[in-house]
């Protein structure tokens, strides 16, 4: 089933677009990262989908268009964290989530909130009495993803789930989403830390100045980026099934008139081979791409597509 | 709806600003009455007693100017319910509301209907405590029959019905600007204009106008409350009641429906 899918999703403020024409896919069970420099618009994104401001184009949750009066129910399996926790600091972590819970119609009891608040790694004898204005950044961040769960969602948006949390802060959140995802929670996760998305997701999203670059799974991420052999051919014809059975490869990437090897290369059968059929190269080299390299590599070019148009 | 009202009902009772709006009415209930208590007393030994000093420090009087939104307490009040309303946007609650799947329409409702229920309450705490105690302390003022308990009545519809509209201007404020200072400023202009608007409907009164001019008074939602003052609580004509009333009514829908207009089409950060 397709959790969510965005047609032409854009956002115009003044003179520049927030979000320019982003056609996304989250299918269910996918923990989707969106990666992007600040302002490339992975909030905005999200502030549109949540319904927190307007927006050109359209978009479906569960299969129900963002134009349809049933949206409002379907917005009941959603849970999200925009931007920071929305918590009302005046009120204890007990009380926050007893509001929330009455906004939602859920019915909430002490052992309910209890697990809810032991799931996110907050103490409860700790901070019973303690305002939530007295949290730590990581705390109300954690009370955060806790609000999340009271409604027991089929979908949960975190925008920057790790804002303030320490390495074991990161492991915990990684680990319960990771939790949650396997009993079927479908996830959309925004983060500038590329590592944790590496460990999380299974599929990202590529933002940059509205646009959405790049869509791609995590799977073929690591292979775009696994240490590598480049060979690149002079002429694009003579890529085939005939040399890559010849050079007995069985992991490897066409791209163009570039073939990736990932293999353990024979560099003597290689050019043996090459020599007997007459075939002409441009280079071969060798390289290893983070995902970091990757993403950078993707922001250079949109930038100079920019320039070019 | 029924949710959205039960978490806006939590978040007030939650308040701390609750509990000080009503320690800071017990307050001015004890204050007043015990200082004109003692003015009265005072008085009474230089002067002697007469009608118009009994009318005037009575249980009555101090009711009727309970409703008042010019006097201590009516200044406090919309503030007290301004912060509270501009709160749920400023901890960020209400984005948590939207994000739910609750309509825009409703959220304002559910605001506006905890917000004037919170108004209404902390109002007729204080007039009700006012009439209590200050019958108690320095009389009722007058004889207490039919007529003055259907009068009471009418002044107690009134002025609630005041501190509602109240409230309608402050969550159109609140939702059409987001800021709790803009919308504490903003509302008290506009008591400031409706009272200016008085002035001018009695200024006209007094010359020789047709008759339709001499009656404006009555669509200006504040005037009930206003005549209950100035008359000194000693009457309150059907006509003004239900003049203003209607005026308050048809002011307050409009505030509402300009209210979700404007929040439906706002975006929210």
């Amino acid at each position: 089933m397709t959790i969510l899918k965005t047609y032409d999703l854009s956002k115009r403020y003044k003179t520049y677009y927030a979000l320019d024409k982003v056609n996304m896919t989250i299918e269910e069970g996918d923990i989707y990262g969106f990666v992007g420099e600040n302002g490339a618009g992975k909030t905005t994104l999200i502030r549109a989908i949540t319904g927190l401001i307007s927006s050109y184009g359209s978009y479906e949750l569960f299969g129900v268009s963002s134009k349809s009066e049933q949206i409002y129910e379907k917005r009941r399996l959603v849970s999200s964290i925009v931007e920071s926790a929305s918590i009302n600091k005046s009120m204890t972590a007990q009380e926050n989530i007893r509001l929330q819970a009455f906004a939602h119609g859920t019915k909430i009891d002490d052992e309910r909130i209890s697990s809810l608040l032991n799931k996110v790694g907050l103490d409860e004898k700790k901070i019973a009495k303690k305002k939530a204005k007295d949290f730590s950044l990581g705390m109300r961040q954690r009370l955060g993803i806790a609000l999340c769960l009271i409604n027991n969602p089929k979908f949960i948006i975190l925008d920057e789930p790790m804002n303030g949390l320490d390495p074991s802060g990161f492991i915990e959140v990684r680990e319960l989403i990771l939790s949650l995802a396997s009993q079927g929670i479908t996830f959309l996760i925004s983060s500038h830390i590329l590592g944790e998305l590496d460990k999380i997701c299974n599929k990202v999203g590529f933002l940059s100045h509205g646009k959405l670059l790049e869509e791609i799974s995590m799977e073929e991420l690591h292979k775009k980026t696994r240490s590598n052999t480049k060979i690149t051919f002079r002429k694009i014809d003579d890529i085939n099934e005939n040399i890559i059975e010849k050079l007995n490869l069985h992991d490897y990437r066409i791209e163009g008139n570039n073939l990736f090897v990932y293999d353990q290369i024979d560099i003597n059968l290689i050019m043996r081979v090459l020599v007997s059929e007459n075939i002409e190269l441009e280079s071969i080299t060798s390289s290893s791409e983070s995902i970091e390299d990757y993403y950078f590599k993707i922001m250079r070019e949109a930038q100079q597509n920019e320039k070019i148009a | 709806m029924k949710r959205l009202l039960k978490a806006d009902f939590y978040r007030i009772i939650k308040s701390k600003l609750s509990i000080a709006a009503l320690i800071i009415i017990v307050a001015f209930v004890l204050i007043n009455n015990f200082s004109y208590l003692f003015l009265k007393t005072l008085l009474e030994e230089e002067v002697g007693s007469d009608s118009s000093m009994n009318s005037l420090f009575s249980g009555r009087s101090f009711f009727v100017q309970s409703f008042s939104s010019t006097n201590n307490v009516g200044l406090i009040i919309p503030i007290f319910t301004s912060i509270i309303i501009c709160s749920d946007f400023s901890s960020g609650t209400l984005r948590n509301k939207i994000i739910s799947g609750h309509k825009r329409k409703n959220i304002l409702l559910s605001s506006f209907i905890s917000g004037a229920t919170y108004n209404v309450i902390l109002v007729l705490t204080y007039a009700l405590s006012n009439l209590l105690l200050g019958s108690l302390l320095l009389g009722y003022g007058t004889s207490f029959d039919v007529g003055q308990f259907v009068l009471v009545l009418k002044e107690l519809f009134a002025g609630c019905l005041q501190y509602i509209f109240i409230s309608s201007i402050i969550v159109l404020l609140a939702f059409a600007f987001k800021k709790v200072s803009l919308t504490i400023i903003l509302q008290f202009v506009v008591q400031l204009v409706l009272n200016g608007l008085l002035i001018i409907t009695s200024v006209i009164q007094s010359f020789d106008v047709p008759s339709i001019f001499k009656k404006l008074n009555l669509i200006i939602p504040i005037n009930p409350v206003n005549e209950m003052i100035s008359q000194g609580g000693v009457a309150l004509d059907n006509t003004t009641v239900i003049g203003g009333s209607i005026s308050m009514v048809i002011f307050i829908i409009i505030n509402i429906v300009v209210g979700i207009v404007i929040f439906k089409e706002s975006d929210i950060k």
